[in-house]
């Protein structure tokens, strides 16, 4: 690492250059949305020559409103989301049930629980 | 020549001008807005610190290789130490730059210190006092960081997207943990040989995976960002300036890791291809700088920094 191309790295100008030659990058910066209810997660094992492949796909809601996100499992069943990324959780339940708390605004009436905010934000 | 980071609580100076650049920082805007960053809504101004909250979120969205759910370009893997020393340096130079103080360096947190106070006591120390970086709330009530001083303008939403807002700072100490980590967790991860290994996720053994915080319940890293709580949780928490103080003690046990194990890195660059960027010569994810850095090249940084005290 030089540290001098990185002091010039952090001039104005030149994070500007930085930030317009990422632009097409940055522009998906909000993130991706999956109509489809998620990703399917994959995990896999080799036990005694054999291959195990199991396929997780979670069709999640809330007060019968889609909760739309990817969630993954390890190997050792534990289950983690984006949106809370420095935890990992037991079941699934409890997991949204974490949201829940966390993100309480979000799943107030006037949300869908897809990050679409209804009515004007504010202080909370 | 090096710069020395200092325990935020036993330095005021180093204190003060943390908040100092954090202000300025976030006061500093070089054009690019939120409609920049496909966030809807009406555009607005987006601030040199908010950029780096950005590229953590960026960062954490990015599944590497994207066929699982683990590993993303700068947690859950061995990338994990080296991408948040990356992001360290940059705000260090940032502040620098912004205050015109050469010398500055970043402070750190010392949390396994507080983890060894009583549960009550460790929601009552220096650091969080008025004179500190402020307490908790929704918003933080007092501190630096509190009112119209310090607005939260992106943050993450319940399923992980990036919005604009305009609110105060969040926190909610020990309001899901009760405790912090102590120091013996801290010596239980320094004893640790491997630094990593293979699945190279969250599942791994090694010292990285431990100073992460993945085995079991959240753990020293992971613990202290459940510990804070409110806008620490999501992927958007270098909101809160605490993030950087958390990431600064983890990186200075990474350094006494490192000085106790001849700085050594694994995955080499032998491993499979899926792993990048977490292999040793791989470029590390950036969109804040267009020179490629690679693990490889933050393995040895006494030139750069030192700390005053390694663990």
């Amino acid at each position: 690492m030089d540290i001098n191309q990185l002091k010039q790295a952090v001039q104005p100008d030149r994070l500007r250059e930085t930030l317009e030659n990422h632009s097409a990058e940055l522009s998906t910066a909000a993130g991706h949305h999956h109509p489809d209810g998620g990703l399917v997660d994959v995990r896999s094992a080799n036990y005694r020559g054999h291959e195990i492949v199991v396929r997780t796909r979670y069709e999640i809601t809330v007060d019968g409103k889609p909760f739309d996100v990817s969630l993954s499992v390890t190997n050792n069943g534990r289950v983690h989301y984006h949106g809370l990324p420095t935890r990992d959780f037991p079941s699934a339940i409890e997991l949204v049930e974490k949201a829940i708390e966390v993100f309480g605004d979000d799943f107030s009436a006037d949300h869908d629980h897809a990050g679409h905010h209804h009515a004007p934000g504010g202080e909370h | 020549m090096a710069v020395i980071r200092t325990n935020v609580a036993t330095s005021q100076l180093a204190r003060d001008r943390y908040v100092d650049g954090v202000l300025a920082l976030k006061a500093e805007f070089l054009g690019t807005t939120t409609a920049d960053l496909g966030i809807g809504g009406p555009a607005q101004q987006v601030s040199t610190y908010d950029l780096f909250t950005v590229w953590h979120h960026l960062a954490m969205g990015r599944l590497t290789p994207p066929t699982q759910g683990d590993r993303n370009a700068a947690h859950s893997g061995p990338v994990f130490l080296p991408w948040h020393r990356l992001m360290l340096v940059l705000l260090e130079l940032q502040i620098q730059r912004v205050l015109g103080i050469d010398e500055f360096a970043l402070p750190y947190w010392d949390w396994a210190a507080d983890g060894d106070l009583s549960a009550a006591q460790q929601t009552n120390t220096s650091l969080w006092k008025d004179t500190g970086i402020g307490g908790d709330g929704s918003p933080v009530a007092d501190g630096p960081f509190s009112g119209n001083a310090y607005r939260v303008r992106i943050d993450s939403d319940s399923t992980g997207r990036l919005r604009a807002t305009d609110r105060g700072l969040r926190r909610d100490l020990a309001g899901d943990i009760a405790t912090l980590p102590t120091s013996a967790d801290v010596a239980t991860a320094l004893r640790l040989t491997d630094y990593d290994t293979p699945d190279w996720d969250r599942t791994s053994g090694g010292f990285r995976n431990t100073v992460e915080g993945w085995p079991g319940m959240p753990g020293l890293h992971n613990r202290v960002h459940v510990w804070v709580g409110g806008d620490m949780a999501p992927a958007t928490s270098p909101n809160d300036p605490v993030f950087y103080l958390n990431h600064c003690n983890v990186d200075r046990l990474w350094e006494a890791w490192l000085q106790d194990h001849g700085h050594t890195y694994v995955p080499d660059q032998n491993e499979s291809a899926d792993l990048q960027p977490h292999r040793i010569n791989d470029a590390m994810y950036s969109v804040l700088t267009s020179q490629p850095v690679t693990p490889a090249d933050v393995l040895n940084v006494s030139t750069f920094y030192t700390y005053d005290k390694l663990p």
